[in-house]
């Protein structure tokens, strides 16, 4: 079927072909439909005549071979893939980290300093902050994963270096490791820790463990967007 | 209508620089910009009407247009419009695009001969 033959299927069908050959997302989505409008309006102008406006807009091969001329529509997923699905969660996941650090002293801080401020019992506290590392550790390799295939689908992007990329990042996660304990001496606080150790880069029965957690969450949705991908041929 | 082939490597560039001229005078949308590129030039210049898009998102990805939804008649237009870089970038291929063209007529004229 001609895309042109129905009003209804242009614009899903262009945005799919558009996103296959590497245009980013909100340039394909906004190009089909203005694609697809530009057809309504010269529909209108010729009196319902869709063969004359159809010829006069071009077809969508035409379109996206115009449209793939322009580097500058182009993801960065389709300009470089090895360095954005292949490197990517990787780098993601340590600046994750970071980051959250940073903004868990900084609420700390604030929470200190504010006349709300009561401290927390010594127990509460660990567990607090128990929780909050062991998402860091290992929460958070399993979201950067989920959230690259969901970034690497809406691109229709699922390539080797995305499978690489998703496996990379749950692979460094289920070697992470992470300490809370009371400081020494007790009363100025906790002493925490995040990172590699003997102990958990030698501990295989562990890192199988988190490995098969991480693929576990992260597999089924790499499969289902890969089969949707190579199962759902352009119209 | 003016039935003609264009060879598409004369192409090149055109339509930026008409896109940009034409949008320097006044904000338009896709629609509209293509019909004011068929009047301009009496239908010389004869292109599929859908390529005008990529060349549109193109030049606001390079900071040389912007645009900005209105409603129309119930539906909502993108509207395009040269930004001051676009402004610039005109000035250029302006510039650019008549000392090529001069250049072309003094050869097609013979000028190239009589000077050797």
């Amino acid at each position: 079927m001609s895309p042109l033959d129905d009003c209804g299927p242009v614009a899903a069908n262009i945005t799919e072909q558009l996103l296959r050959a590497g245009i980013a997302p909100r340039h394909a989505k906004r190009l089909a439909r203005e694609f697809s409008e530009h057809f309504d309006d010269l529909t209108a102008a010729h009196c319902g005549n869709r063969a004359v406006a159809r010829e006069r807009l071009g077809t969508d091969d035409i379109f996206v071979a115009q449209a793939l001329a322009r580097p500058e529509l182009k993801s960065w997923g389709a300009r470089w893939p090895a360095l954005v699905y292949g490197l990517g969660p990787s780098l993601m996941y340590p600046a994750i980290v970071l980051a959250s650090i940073l903004l868990i002293l900084g609420v700390g801080a604030m929470w200190k300093a504010s006349p709300w401020f009561a401290p927390l019992d010594q127990p509460t506290e660990l567990a607090v902050f128990r929780g909050m590392f062991g998402f860091l550790t290992h929460g958070v390799p399993i979201v950067v994963a989920l959230g690259f295939v969901t970034l690497a689908y809406r691109s229709r992007r699922i390539t080797r270096w995305s499978t690489l990329g998703v496996a990379m990042v749950c692979l460094v996660g289920s070697f992470m490791d992470f300490g809370v304990r009371p400081s020494v001496p007790p009363d100025v606080g906790l002493s925490v820790w995040l990172g590699w150790s003997e102990e958990s880069v030698f501990n295989p029965s562990r890192t199988l463990a988190w490995l098969l957690i991480s693929f576990g969450v992260v597999g089924p949705l790499l499969a289902w967007v890969n089969r949707q991908l190579t199962h759902c041929p352009l119209k | 209508m003016a039935e003609r082939s264009i060879n598409p490597s004369f192409m090149n560039g055109v339509p930026d620089l008409l896109v940009l001229r034409l949008l320097s005078d006044r904000e338009m949308y896709g629609y509209e910009l293509v019909q004011a590129i068929r009047a301009v030039t009496r239908e010389a210049i004869v292109l599929a009407e859908g390529v005008v898009y990529p060349a549109l998102h193109a030049l606001e990805a390079g900071g040389l247009l912007k645009s900005k939804r209105k409603p129309v008649n119930g539906r909502t237009r993108v509207y395009y419009q040269t930004t001051a870089a676009g402004r610039r970038r005109l000035e250029a291929m302006t510039a650019d695009w008549s000392r090529i063209t001069n250049a072309v007529a003094g050869v097609i004229k013979g000028e190239a001969h009589v000077a050797a």
